[in-house]
């Protein structure tokens, strides 16, 4: 039972990383972007193709090095950056709304036929395998100790990410993207230039995911499109919104809830004989219907974002906050 | 050149479904400014009713007139539930558009629920196929193209002669300027779906039928030709929204064809994202697009 | 500004929370093991998906694996105790896969796998080969064909001995130019080069290959693409929901006048029902494994009737999931201790040759009792794993009887044949 526990922090931990870097491209650049995912399978990809050494036929893919884990990650980063970046520069460039949302949701459904399909690449579907307990050989550990190493790792990285979160929220960057969100045009009056500032954000947002991906495929080992399954996405989004979209705690929060409360505590329901798929197909139901419960009654989520007062003193009484 | 035709005549029928759905989905989006993504859900409920329908009285008739009422239904529940609080309640588009994402998810895995994760086969016999002209095709495959044709050409007259017709066409335009002239909004909104849902029942039906099999799944990869189709006609214009979905079963047609099928879907999408980034409007219309959407 | 104070709260957080994990781990050790005999009811778990578009696979492996915990627990149970079959949703994703498999191994405590699938296989080898458990993997994928892994076991055939099952049976029967149609899973992967191979060297051409979408709405321009290569035959795997639409575009436009040479999967009740029995019955060959004897499939289909109903057929590859389960039952039986390396150790010696041949687990387990030696074929195959622990059956062509809804044997092909047309 400690190993499922074990298992379930690890991976909690992973998705909090994506959670936070989902946050800083809709929480606070306030774009609902459906390629974040494509990001995390870019960083867990690359992790590999740079760590599981030459393809032995009849796998085929490209590059195929055995760099030690911890440069694999950061090249894996750059990758999904990179990613991110011509994502970007297409989708910030004139769209908004639902028209930024359907172009980045086709940017990561081609994204995810490239790698199911062009099998030179990783693999197609078969997808990558082999990255077994990385640096677990520095420490000498055997195989379950390397899952509490691994586990203590992933709780590390996450809080190193949510101090990063939380200083770049109280930086003027951070602040610059908030104000982007709630109006443009003021912002723009005032001397921003909007797309760098979002293109900025969104590149930083991806390479979030791209370490949250090469974290996880130390995780599973593997990886292949089969990882993209829409239910794991849908509960990353929850995540951020229920939580409390901007606000780090609120991301943190929700991602305790949704992806481990959620997502866990309904494998245990008692099943209903001969209908294996009916406990199952309920939590998507239960899933979709807190997404919704929220976004209508509490859309800013259980813990909103601090509204940032300015100090100075009142000139005149305080207006309504938007 | 007989294999392109051929290819053209594949296409049409792809296209008539296409186009139901997408004029369907383009009117829900014309009264709420929504992009309604739980809208292929509403294309399995019409396939599943009719399939119920299919088994117990034996008639196609039956089933397709019990798909349309079914859609007709969930939609106005879509309608009434969901969307029309959310306006009310004065959220985004996008956080409307986010919350259909949630509703389609649970109305996807209901469907499980109730008949099971694995497909269901539901065929009526297709005749022999027969060559029209350079085209080879069944029946069947006629009797689509031809109520579509049928189902377009109604809700011409319904857009453009009707006095509902008229309320719709103001409120798609300006919403609060038509609740200023006494235009109950909401009602024509619940209206409006309403009548797409019955179209977009219909659609799952012969969809369902013409496919051979379905699943709780079918309608949303459905949605996302559909999403294509509707937004390369210009989102919220009912009849470029057809010409659209000719054009996109055009090329998806093609492209399968001439390409490996497995990028089908990517080849729409790449559509879709070329057709925001540089009509957005639509392609047959000539208002040029802002940057603040 | 309070930002200080919450900065010294956050690694305060960081830095207590890395303490207590190595807290926890210094007193983390490994689950107990559960000792030799079993105490209470002994569990087994399938670990496949229940949910999304490949639901039917796991539908199926749980189907095969209750008409066995039947027959188990009918003859008296694992060494005396009764069989519990759990079950654990994947989704057939394999990032879902890791908690899933954690979840049958920390929470039910299980003493063998049945499953996962191709997808999740990569993932969880790992994790149920440190736990010591007995896997039965339930893919197809030809990377398992090297299997060097001891806890993994595969007892339904690798794509590349059915693609060569396959291309011999159409090779026998006259067909000399084939087209291939398989759908853009891991299947179209897998396939194609054992059937071209095999094709090819018996004499064969192969006029066309192609791979399709899963679940689209038709098929048209590449049903037309194949019927012009002019191929005599078509091999051809998808799911049944593609199945159908492909098989109704070819009626559409030449009226099925190609014969299909299938596989496992098309010779399963979803696939047939998709493409009705009568069309199946008509235009389909399925080619699969095939047991030794009647024996065993009857025993199977007998306890199918009475847990699932006497109107239903089998989904595919329940059977597979039923000599799983059987087979690792005689082997704790064997090894008279549910412990992971006692019963790794004892399969193959219940599975193999030499041995009195026993087909149903009852009679099995009686031989086990009285002492003798046993060499346990099931209803899928002879279940005769090789070092690389996979199995080798005779093969045999299928077609369906519309009447019965049942699959009917009508070509055997075998293992001498079978070896000579390996490329």
């Amino acid at each position: 039972m400690s190993a499922y526990i074990v298992s379930i922090l690890t991976e909690g931990a992973i998705f909090g990383i994506m959670a936070l870097g989902l946050n800083v491209i809709w929480g606070w650049s306030g774009d609902f972007d459906l390629a974040y995912y494509g990001y995390i399978a870019v960083g867990a990809y690359m992790t590999l193709v740079l760590t599981i050494g030459p393809p032995i036929a009849p796998a085929h893919y490209i590059l195929g090095l055995q760099l030690p884990y911890p440069a694999a990650v950061v090249l894996a980063v750059v990758s999904s950056m990179a990613v991110g970046l011509v994502v970007g520069l297409i989708a910030l460039r004139h769209l908004r709304g639902i028209y930024f949302s359907i172009v980045t949701l086709g940017a990561v459904y081609v994204m995810y036929v490239f790698a199911g399909q062009y099998v030179p690449l990783f693999d197609g579907y078969n997808g990558l395998s082999g990255l077994f307990d990385p640096m677990g050989d520095w420490f000498g550990l055997d195989y379950l100790s390397y899952q509490w190493f691994l586990m203590a790792l992933c709780l590390v990285m996450f809080g190193l990410v949510l101090l990063f979160m939380w200083r770049l929220s109280g930086s003027r960057f951070g602040m610059a993207l908030r104000t982007l969100r709630e109006d443009e045009r003021a912002a723009a009056a005032f001397g921003r230039d909007i797309y760098r500032l979002k293109l900025k954000g969104y590149v930083l947002g991806a390479g979030v995911g791209g370490f949250a991906g090469a974290l996880f495929v130390a995780y599973l080992s593997a990886f292949n499109p089969s990882a993209w399954s829409p239910v794991e996405i849908i509960v990353l989004y929850s995540a951020v919104l229920v939580g409390g979209r901007g606000n780090i705690w609120g991301v943190v929060l929700g991602v305790f809830i949704m992806g481990i409360v959620v997502q866990e505590s309904t494998r245990f329901l008692p099943e209903v004989p001969g209908h294996p798929q009916i406990v199952l197909a309920l939590r998507g139901v239960i899933i979709g219907l807190v997404l919704v419960l929220f976004l209508r009654f509490r859309p800013q989520g259980l813990l909103p974002e601090r509204r940032y007062v300015d100090p100075a003193p009142k000139l005149e009484p305080a207006t309504r906050t938007a | 050149m007989n294999e392109a035709l051929l290819t053209l005549g594949f296409a049409l029928v792809t296209a008539s479904i296409l186009a139901l759905s997408a004029v369907a989905f383009t009117l829900e989006y014309a009264v709420t400014n929504v992009a309604n993504v739980s809208h292929g859900e509403i294309l399995t409920i019409g396939a599943y009713a009719a399939y119920l329908v299919h088994q117990r009285t034996g008639s196609a008739i039956a089933a397709a007139i019990a798909a349309a009422l079914a859609g007709g239904f969930a939609a106005l529940l879509m309608h009434s539930a969901v969307i029309g609080p959310f306006i009310r309640f004065g959220a985004t588009p996008t956080i409307v558009f986010i919350a259909t994402l949630g509703l389609s998810f649970m109305i996807q895995n209901t469907l499980v629920i109730f008949f099971g994760a694995a497909n269901v086969a539901y065929t009526l016999d297709p005749g022999a196929p027969q060559h029209i002209g350079p085209f080879l095709l069944t029946p069947l495959d006629l009797q689509i193209i031809a109520s579509a044709i049928a189902i377009t050409f109604v809700l011409y007259l319904v857009i453009s002669r009707t006095r509902f017709g008229k309320a719709l066409r103001a409120v798609s335009q300006n919403r609060e300027l038509a609740r200023v002239t006494g235009i109950n909004a909401t009602r024509v909104a619940a209206a409006t779906f309403f009548l797409a849902g019955l179209i977009a029942g219909y659609a799952g039906f012969i969809l369902a039928e013409s496919v051979g099999s379905f699943n709780p799944y079918f309608g949303f990869s459905f949605f996302l030709i559909t999403l294509t189709a509707a937004v390369a006609g210009g989102l919220g214009r009912a009849f470029g929204t057809m010409v659209g979905a000719v054009l996109v079963g055009i090329i998806l047609e093609f492209a399968g064809g001439y390409v490996s099928a497995s990028y089908n879907l990517a080849f729409a999408f790449a559509i879709l994202a070329i057709v925001i980034l540089v009509r957005p409007r639509g392609l047959f219309t000539n208002a040029r697009r802002t940057v603040f959407e | 500004m309070t930002v200080n104070r919450r900065q010294v709260g956050t690694w305060r957080l960081v830095a207590s929370s890395v303490v207590a994990v190595f807290v926890i781990a210094a007193c983390g050790n490994n689950t107990t093991s559960s000792g030799k005999l079993p105490t209470g009811p002994v569990t087994m778990g399938v670990l496949s998906c229940f949910t999304g578009t490949l639901a039917s696979l796991g539908q199926a492996m749980l189907q095969g694996s209750q008409v066995a915990q039947k027959a188990i627990n009918d003859a008296g149970g694992i060494l005396g105790q009764q069989l519990q079959i759990n079950h654990a949703d994947t989704q057939c994703d394999e990032a879902d896969s890791v908690p899933a498999v954690h979840q049958l191994l920390g929470a039910s405590n299980v003493v063998g796998i049945i499953g996962p699938e191709t997808q999740e296989i990569n993932a969880v080898s790992p994790i149920v080969t440190s736990a010591k458990v007995p896997t039965q993997f339930q893919g197809g994928s030809t990377l398992f064909d090297k299997n060097t892994d001891p806890y993994l076991w595969r007892d339904s055939p690798s794509d590349s001995q059915l693609g060569v099952a396959m291309a011999l049976y159409a090779y026998k029967k006259g067909y000399r130019k084939a087209a291939l149609v398989f759908y853009s899973d891991i299947a179209a992967q897998t396939f194609p080069p054992p059937i071209t191979n095999t094709f090819t060297k018996l004499g064969g051409t192969v006029v066309k290959s192609i791979t399709i979408a899963p679940d689209q709405t038709s098929y048209r321009t590449n049903v037309q693409d194949v019927i012009s290569s002019n191929p005599d035959v078509i091999f051809t795997q998808t799911d049944a929901a593609t199945a159908a639409v492909l098989f109704k575009n070819f009626k559409d436009l030449n009226n099925l006048a190609i014969p299909f040479v299938g596989t496992d999967v098309t010779g399963g009740d979803d696939y047939l029902k998709a493409i009705t029995y009568q069309v199946a019955h008509d235009h389909l060959i399925s080619v699969y494994g095939t047991s030794v004897s009647g024996a065993a499939a009857d025993e199977f289909n007998k306890q199918f009737a009475a847990v699932v109903g006497a109107n239903q057929q089998p989904l595919a590859n329940a059977n597979y999931a039923y000599d799983a389960v059987i087979s690792q039952a005689l082997a704790i039986d064997k090894a008279n201790s549910i412990n992971g390396p006692d019963i790794n150790a004892a399969m193959t010696s219940v599975t193999n040759a030499p041995g009195t041949q026993c087909y149903t687990y009852k009679t099995c387990y009686d031989l086990i009792k009285a002492g003798t030696k046993i060499n346990f074929d099931g209803a899928s195959g002879p279940l005769d794993y090789n070092e690389f622990h996979n199995v080798f059956g005779p093969y045999a062509a299928f077609q369906q009887d519309p009447g019965t809804g049942q699959q009917v044997q009508i070509q055997v092909l075998s293992a001498a044949d079978l070896a000579a047309a390996t490329p």
